[in-house]
């Protein structure tokens, strides 16, 4: 995954005014045939200068017809 | 022999006797119990339901448990980040050129993960779906199906399943 950052960006996120996310979802199933979601979501630490799990809502696993995640 | 067979006699109907009693214990019983089956109904399904109560109680219970067990037991996917060093590079290549007047452009940060199968059984991945944004509010990312959304970046997306380990 890519995204450019200017230098506006970087003041915000060395300041803690925002943050790089990098989040999304996986789709599998298990060998019965039933499917899954699991959606994670990662936050970019600008001190520790590596990505950390966010708020675990937003990593969760759930089936395929009842996970939708509500913020 | 007239005293045996008087004993007898007595005997026998000492034994008709009883017999009698015990038919008419039996009747009265019967009847008694004609008499309460109102009452002997209503009690069974108060009993009844009460025991259905339990065994539902228990029923949820073990899906309860069920669940877990698959929690425990079941597959799980979950990316695990490879790279992140261009970020790194290009935050510290704005810190180098922190001066106002310094002329930077924007540079590509780039993260790499990978899936995998920290579960405990098989998993058949189907697609992954990510995206990598600079956010001052988490709050709106998963207010949209990334799944249907036009503006998401798949990253890989197969028609076939395929072992997600």
């Amino acid at each position: 995954m890519t995204i450019p950052i200017d230098k506006a960006a970087f003041e915000s996120l060395k300041s803690g005014n925002s943050h790089l996310f990098l989040y999304g979802e996986i789709a599998f199933s298990d060998l019965l045939g039933e499917d899954y979601v699991q959606t994670f979501c990662f936050a970019y630490n600008f001190n520790v200068k590596r990505f950390v799990l966010w708020a675990g809502r937003y990593n969760k696993r759930g089936r395929a017809t009842d996970i939708r995640f509500k913020v | 022999m007239i005293k045996t067979f008087l004993r007898r006699i007595a005997y026998a109907a000492l034994v008709v006797v009883v017999v009698l009693l015990i038919c008419a214990l039996v009747y009265g019983l019967v009847w008694l119990l004609n008499q309460l089956s109102p009452l002997i109904t209503a009690s069974a399904t108060i009993v009844i339901a009460v025991y259905t109560w339990a065994l539902r109680d228990s029923t949820n219970l073990l899906w309860k448990a069920g669940e877990r067990h698959f929690e425990l037991e079941g597959p799980f996917l979950h990316p695990i980040i490879q790279s992140h060093s261009t970020i790194a590079e290009g935050l510290k290549f704005f810190s180098m050129f922190n001066h106002p007047t310094s002329p930077v452009t924007p540079v590509a940060s780039e993260a790499r993960f990978t899936i995998r199968n920290v579960g405990r059984s098989l998993a058949l991945l189907k697609s992954v779906a990510a995206r990598m944004d600079h956010w001052r509010s988490r709050a709106s990312i998963f207010s949209r199906d990334m799944t249907s959304s036009p503006s998401s970046n798949p990253v890989r997306r197969r028609n076939k399943s395929s072992p997600g380990r």
